[in-house]
């Protein structure tokens, strides 16, 4: 695991491959949700249309960018105990502003229907672990890249399973409706959710062990 | 040395999966034909319909993995006539197969197919369908009525319904139904579940046979009668409350032919007891506390999560002594 490695920030020199390392690692080969199963309760729950499934990603990525940064700057001189209730003292703070933002300028439904996931954000566990494991033990750029590649990794995860759910369960696709003959309300549940997951989780081992075949 | 490698499930008998399933097939030939002689040929069909779509779907996932097809143990026709056989008579037909496919498609062949799956398949093909079209499988017709029900979906629509015991106890208040009504069968339920006393002969000849273990079933039905004597759903003595619990719904059903799935039950006797008596909690639980009127499906999909670790605790609890004295020495 990546962000077990030393504490000691190394300046290494093949700089620009440690940063597309970090990059695939959380968004695809160790897939921040499907991998590491790490974020999987929004998606369960808030993750059954698309607008949700945008706006989630986009807070994520709001809490978890300023979040990784602070940290990994701030973070080694700070005493441990102290860490895990800055940064979520933080994040609740970045995301009251979101959410203000998403009720006055953007949809009062939208914020309805996120519900309890929107403030969940601010603890959520990829922003806990992300935050404050692996930014703490990185360098400034290494942990804003990593941030970016598992708000993305998330973010597509979370957008996969919340268009497939919308489509099925309520025949539309971004509250357009799609006409289409065939809907199964209960989609909409976590079960379905669960069943998703789990075939995009072994979609993508499948996809590893053929590229490393060949 | 050499070691003769075997795919699971590890059975102590030769020609294993083969024979065990032929048993449960002929097992359930007797209640389809106590079911059609209420309702017609719809059951039968319907039981059909089941296993043709769990071999059909079975076959062409052989062939989506480049694999030889499994069909010959017939682990698959099993799993479809169980799901068939657990849709009430005045299911579409489309029912079943939708069953029996996610059975096979989303549960069995994912986890590596026949012996390898984690969850009994047909529980989970049961469990989606209640989940996705309960009003379909929890309507049951009169067994009164004493005319075939018509072979065409599309006539359906006037069939006299009735609500089945389970629904009864749902509601809580007064039965309608004494212990030979329910002994015989006469009571409106799923296909295959509502004959009780062929439901228990049937049992003592899988049992006869070894195809299902007498220390899984016992355990589980105990539990489940303790749990109805001790928090009774119906007004009129514990005695009623205990035969109308486990009579109704498919709870003896599931006792004798998902519970024993020789692929998700624990192997070890302390292990299965201990799986008898959880798997009897979670289905009176999903009774009492659940969404539908029958939940044993998602009961036995739970209880089968543990079953590893209940074997293992089976097999520590004996061996605690010897374990212990093992540290001692080191």
């Amino acid at each position: 695991m990546s962000n077990t490695g030393n504490k000691s920030k190394q300046s290494s020199a093949n700089n620009t491959k440690e940063l597309q390392n970090a990059f695939f690692d959380s968004f695809l080969s160790r897939n921040i949700v499907l991998v590491q199963a790490i974020g999987i309760a929004p998606i369960l729950a808030a993750g059954i249309t698309l607008q949700n499934g945008v706006t989630l990603t986009l807070c994520t990525a709001a809490v978890l960018l300023p979040s990784s940064l602070f940290m990994s700057f701030f973070g080694d001189r700070l005493p441990a105990w102290v860490r895990a209730p800055l940064y979520t003292v933080g994040s609740t703070l970045l995301l009251l502003g979101a959410a203000l933002l998403i009720d006055r300028f953007i949809s009062q439904q939208l914020y309805a229907n996120l519900y309890i996931f929107l403030p969940l954000t601010a603890v959520n566990s990829l922003v806990s672990y992300r935050a404050g494991g692996f930014s703490v033990s990185h360098k400034p750029t290494v942990a804003l890249v990593d941030a970016i590649a598992s708000s993305l990794g998330f973010g597509i995860v979370i957008c996969v399973v919340s268009a497939l759910r919308e489509i099925t369960s309520y025949g539309k696709l971004w509250n357009i409706p799609l006409n289409s003959a065939f809907k199964l309300p209960e989609a909409a549940l976590p079960y379905a959710a669960f069943l998703l997951l789990g075939f995009m989780a072994a979609f993508l081992q499948w996809i590893k062990s053929a590229s490393e075949r060949d | 040395m050499t070691y003769k490698t075997a795919r699971p499930p590890h059975l102590r008998r030769t020609e294993q999966a083969s024979i065990m399933s032929g048993d449960v097939l002929i097992a359930l030939v007797p209640l389809c034909v106590f079911s059609s002689v209420y309702y017609g040929m719809r059951p039968i069909l319907l039981v059909l319909t089941g296993v043709i779509s769990a071999v059909i779907s079975e076959t062409l996932c052989c062939l989506f993995m480049r694999r030889k097809p499994s069909i010959a143990d017939g682990t698959a026709a099993v799993t479809g006539a169980l799901v068939g056989a657990l849709v009430s008579p005045l299911s579409p037909y489309w029912l079943p197969a939708a069953g029996a496919i996610f059975a096979i498609v989303a549960v069995k062949m994912p986890m590596g197919g026949s012996g390898r799956n984690l969850f009994n398949p047909a529980a989970a093909g049961l469990a989606a369908i209640t989940l996705c079209f309960q009003g379909f499988l929890f309507t049951y017709p009169d067994p009164g009525l004493g005319v075939p029900l018509p072979l065409a979906d599309n006539a359906l629509s006037g069939i006299i319904t009735q609500g089945s015991p389970a629904a009864q106890l749902a509601e809580g208040g007064q039965t309608l139904y004494t212990p030979t009504i329910l002994l015989l069968g006469d009571f409106p339920g799923p296909i295959g579940a509502t004959a009780i006393a062929i439901l228990l002969a049937v049992a003592l000849y899988l049992f006869i046979r070894r195809s299902i273990s007498a220390i899984i079933i016992l355990p589980y039905l105990a539990t489940c009668a303790m749990l109805a004597w001790a928090f009774p759903r119906v007004s009129g003595g514990s005695g009623g409350s205990i035969m109308v619990e486990l009579c109704s719904g498919y709870l003896l059903f599931a006792g004798v032919f998902l519970l024993n799935d020789p692929v998700t039950s624990p192997r070890h006797w302390l292990g299965r007891v201990f799986y008898g008596v959880l798997a009897g909690l979670f289905v009176m639980l999903m009774r009492y506390f659940g969404r539908f009127e029958e939940g044993a499906c998602f009961a036995i999909l739970l209880v089968n999560a543990f079953s590893t670790t209940l074997d293992r605790l089976g097999w520590y609890l004996l061996n605690l002594k010897r374990i212990r004295e093992r540290r001692r020495v080191e």
